[in-house]
């Protein structure tokens, strides 16, 4: 059982306030991704949780024991840093097991586990091998053996995949997928990348300025962002978002208009926004529609083809810039005219706050 | 404060810096011990009158070494010996080593091999290199120097008697050229090559390279070079005891030389005291700039 | 290649000659040093090689007693400065506090002391401590000389290991012992090593207080090869050998100490 809690925690340096009261529980199992900008404290948190920083004030526990003043190698977790920290001057074998020989593990059944970690990891013909002779990849999986010989309650994984080059990231993301479902352990993961997060985790953790935005599924996130901060950083490409009055909340929704006049009924509860009051329609790129029927009238400025779908950079009338993004094979040119139709149900609102006005009904995966 | 479980406690970082400072104590009052200690002795003993075989010189003598000092003439013959020699050595060493740098930044064949050969001179010991240099080299009869002038027909100069501080500043230049070499082909070496190929781009020749690339960049590196080998240079001994002895008459004689010879060899503690503290004060207003220096690049 | 084969040339000739003329008085000195003292007296290239210096420098007794004093010092002048200066340093570099870099500037200053101020008191005091010509006096001011050099090499080692490996190790359950032991021991060894080697060399060669506070029996080589400053008239071959005997070794410990060089006595403020 590894179940974690965090109870308003708070980290300062001297007066500046860098961890702003952070309430979190992890279920035993859970892969939790922490995802947010630089500088947002996701890292900061994680070395918190790992005894590496002090915590100025709130409580963490592990499995209901309170930790604050346990030291980071009587926790029961493991971590992978960044830069994989391996020691250069001990073999792969030694590195992996270097945990087990300080807590005076006899050699033979050190050795098995370091073994049957090598065997997981595909490790087994580097055993004698130095950091310095292994690739990048290999070095992080020896990262992650050092941790999984430990057999730990948390694993806990400080952005592991940055310094790989984007084509062993892909493949890397999918072998930690698999290991949290053989090892069946709790993992919390850091990471500034928001397909990482959406690709690997059961739950997300969105922080900025040390807080936390909104915790949920990646899908939830996806299509209930609570404002919008979470509704810009999650999903690439960005959401579209576009400034619009109030002209009518009501039961059936709230009716906007935006600048060019067009007026558009979203499906979602009009809260505290009043008639005539500013707020902001978000619409997805896939939200947007090339129809000859539609409402709002644009110039294409850029064209960019991945291939499998089509990216188009349009300018809306008002000098109001949109992604849009449409099927792969569509014949559409650079500085062509075209017209746009809006999925009403798929778009968001927020209030001048920023915060989002909930939708009527929940999307069915993201309950 | 909840209750802290009955698990360890982790060192608080405040313990732990207490047992770093206990680890630094001795290193740092052992350095104390030394610097004051003879600092203060040396004030004291330059304003007593001390000689070492004379037991009837005592008492309190104000600033009467200093007085004597500063209307002695080999005073400030061995003041401005000081100075020529420091300067001299200066311009040798950093303005060959400037030039010698740019050459072995540059690859050809067996440059390791040459780098080697020349940096070994520091790392002799200033007593050989001396009368290797005296006996050796400069030597009019015995000397490669004399044998080379007879080759070409020229009297031999006897080096050590007409140039004496000539001479010594050669054999210092010798001795720290190495020095100077090595610390600006590592600034060199650290002159980022894609500077130069974009000024190469921009038509700059080689001169005007080094002139407007390379020459700036080392400024830092040649400023560090001269506080450093000023500190030392201004106490050059050994090369001096072991060739002219300070002569002929105080041709050759620095101020650490006669600072010496008052002391141990006429037994002027006082006197020597005194000149002791114009030392000291020397070298402090060059290392307040050389600690500042280093204060700038420094991270702790 | 930028540079054209005309400027490749005269930069292959520059760095040779520059380079031979620089070694020239050593290789000379050990050439001389296997003539025969008559040979030794003209300078020509031509010669029948001898060993009867070396012969007679080692048969002269107290070559040893000089060689083993200069060892014997350099040696614990060494480990004397590291004893105090290994603490200091991991101290400074792993648990520093607001008033670590001014220490560590602070004790830099203190080897820019010019050694020559403080020879009266420093000579007094050792008369009458009784340590005047005794190995033990060098080997006490030795390693104060150095210490200030020696701590801040070792500084910028301990500095030099990422601060993420002794994480790593603190995550894998080391206390600080096991930390020290199976960590920074084995990571700064290496440091500690060419750190001592560059020590060696200083001592070696020190050229003040070894001339001053010693005579016939502490006196390093430095002081015998200073005797030999007397005109005794056909003696060459023998100078030549005897310091090509004490300078050899350094010349190789400090081929390889070029780096080290560099860091320790410009304290680092060039790169």
């Amino acid at each position: 059982m590894a179940t974690l809690t965090l109870r308003d925690l708070r980290k300062s340096y001297g007066s500046h306030e860098v961890i702003k009261g952070i309430d979190l529980a992890i279920a035993d199992r859970e892969f939790v991704v922490f995802v947010g900008p630089s500088g947002c404290g996701k890292s900061t948190l994680l070395r918190m949780i790992a005894g590496l920083e002090e915590i100025t004030s709130g409580e963490l526990q592990i499995d209901g024991t309170r930790v604050n003043q346990i030291g980071p190698a009587d926790r029961g977790l493991a971590m992978v840093f960044q830069t994989y920290a391996l020691y250069p001057h001990m073999t792969v074998r030694q590195n992996m097991g270097f945990a087990l020989r300080l807590a005076r593990v006899p050699r033979a059944e050190r050795d098995r586990k370091v073994e049957e970690a090598a065997r997981i990891l595909q490790l087994e013909p580097y055993l004698e091998r130095r950091p310095r002779d292994l690739s990048g990849g290999q070095r992080q999986r020896v990262a992650i053996g050092r941790a999984i010989v430990r057999q730990p309650k948390v694993f806990l994984f400080d952005e592991p995949l940055s310094n790989l080059d984007a084509a062993l990231r892909g493949q890397m993301r999918i072998e930690l997928s698999r290991l949290h479902e053989e090892l069946n352990a709790t993992m919390i993961y850091v990471t500034h990348d928001q397909i990482e997060a959406m690709t690997m985790a059961d739950k997300i953790v969105v922080l900025q300025a040390g807080r936390v935005e909104q915790v949920g599924s990646p899908l939830d996130l996806y299509h209930h962002p609570a404002n919008l901060f979470v509704a810009g950083f999650i999903g690439s490409p960005r959401m579209n978002m576009l400034p619009a009055k109030v002209v009518e909340a009501g039961a059936l929704g709230t009716t906007v208009t935006l600048s060019s006049g067009q007026r558009i009924s979203v499906p979602v509860e009009a809260r505290m926004a009043r008639t005539g009051e500013t707020v902001t329609l978000g619409i997805r790129p896939e939200g947007l529609h090339i129809d000859p029927a539609g409402t709002i009238p644009a110039t294409v400025s850029l064209v960019e083809r991945l291939g499998g779908l089509t990216l188009l950079h349009v300018k809306a009338d008002g000098d109001q810039e949109m992604t849009v993004q449409i099927e792969g094979s569509a014949p559409v040119r650079a500085h062509e005219q075209i017209s746009l139709a809006v999925d009403a149900a798929a778009c968001h609102l927020f209030d001048n706050a920023g915060q989002a006005l909930p939708h009527f009904g929940r999307r069915p995966l993201a309950a | 404060m909840s209750a802290v479980l009955a698990s360890e406690a982790e060192t608080p970082p405040r313990l732990l810096q207490k047992v770093g400072s206990l680890l630094l104590l001795p290193s740092v009052i052992v350095l104390l011990a030394w610097m004051i200690i003879p600092l203060v002795m040396t004030l004291w003993f330059s304003i007593q009158y001390y000689n070492l075989i004379d037991p009837t010189t005592t008492g309190f003598a104000g600033l009467d070494n200093y007085r004597y000092l500063v209307t002695d003439p080999d005073f400030w013959v061995s003041l401005q010996n000081t100075l020529v020699l420091v300067a001299s050595v200066l311009v040798v060493t950093v303005g060959l080593g400037t030039l010698l740098a740019v050459v072995f930044n540059e690859p050809f064949p067996g440059r390791n091999v040459a780098r080697v050969l020349a940096i070994s001179p520091f790392f002799v010991m200033p007593t050989v290199s001396a009368l290797v240099w005296k006996n050796l080299m400069m030597h009019p009869i015995y000397g490669v120097f004399g044998a080379l002038a007879r080759g070409v027909g020229i009297q031999p100069v006897d080096w050590f008697a007409e140039y004496p501080l000539s001479s010594v500043i050669a054999i210092v230049s010798w001795e720290w050229l190495p020095f100077a070499l090595l610390i600006l082909l590592t600034a060199v070496q650290s002159l980022d090559h894609e500077q130069r190929e974009a000024a190469r781009m921009d038509g700059a020749g080689v001169w005007a390279q080094f002139f407007f690339i390379t020459l700036p960049h080392l400024s830092r590196a040649i400023s560090v070079v001269v506080m450093i080998e000023t500190i030392f240079l201004l106490t050059v001994f050994a090369e001096i005891f072991v060739t002219t002895s300070g002569g002929p008459g105080n041709a050759t004689t620095n101020l650490a030389f006669l600072i010496y010879a008052r002391a141990l060899l006429q037994y002027d503690v006082g006197g020597a005291s005194a000149g002791g503290v114009v030392a000291i004060v020397l070298a402090n207003v060059v290392a307040f700039f050389l600690v500042r220096s280093i204060a700038r690049r420094l991270e702790v | 290649m930028r540079a054209t084969p005309l400027q490749r040339l005269l930069v292959t000739i520059a760095g040779w000659l520059v380079a031979l003329l620089l070694f020239f008085p050593i290789a000379w000195a050990v050439l001389t040093s296997f003539k025969s003292e008559r040979d030794a007296t003209t300078p020509g290239l031509l010669f029948s090689p001898t060993l009867d210096s070396y012969q007679e420098v080692f048969a002269r007794a107290d070559y040893f007693h000089f060689a083993l004093n200069s060892i014997v010092i350099s040696v614990g002048g060494t480990v004397l400065a590291l004893v105090f200066a290994i603490p200091a340093a991991y101290a400074m570099a792993f648990h520093p506090t607001e008033r670590t870099r001014s220490t560590l500037l602070w004790m830099l200053s203190t080897k820019m002391l010019p050694p020559v101020g403080v020879l009266v008191p420093i000579y007094l005091l050792f008369r009458t401590a009784g340590l005047l010509d005794t190995k033990s006096g060098l080997v006490m001011i030795y390693a104060l000389m150095n210490l200030p050099i020696i701590v801040w090499m070792l500084f910028t080692f301990y500095k030099e290991v990422p601060n993420e490996i002794l994480e790593a190790g603190r995550m894998d359950g080391a206390r600080t012992w096991s930390e020290v032991w199976f960590l920074l021991l084995p990571l700064t060894m290496p440091g500690v090593a060419s750190t001592g080697l560059l020590s060696l060399i200083l001592c070696w060669n020190e050229a003040f207080w070894s001339l001053n506070l010693t005579s016939a029996g502490a006196a390093p080589l430095t002081a015998f090869i200073a005797s030999f400053s007397s005109p005794e008239g056909l003696f060459f071959a023998k100078l030549s050998a005897a310091s090509t005997m004490a300078v050899a070794p350094i010349l190789v410990f400090g081929w390889f100490s070029q780096r080290q060089l560099v860091q320790g006595l410009t304290f680092g403020a060039v790169k």
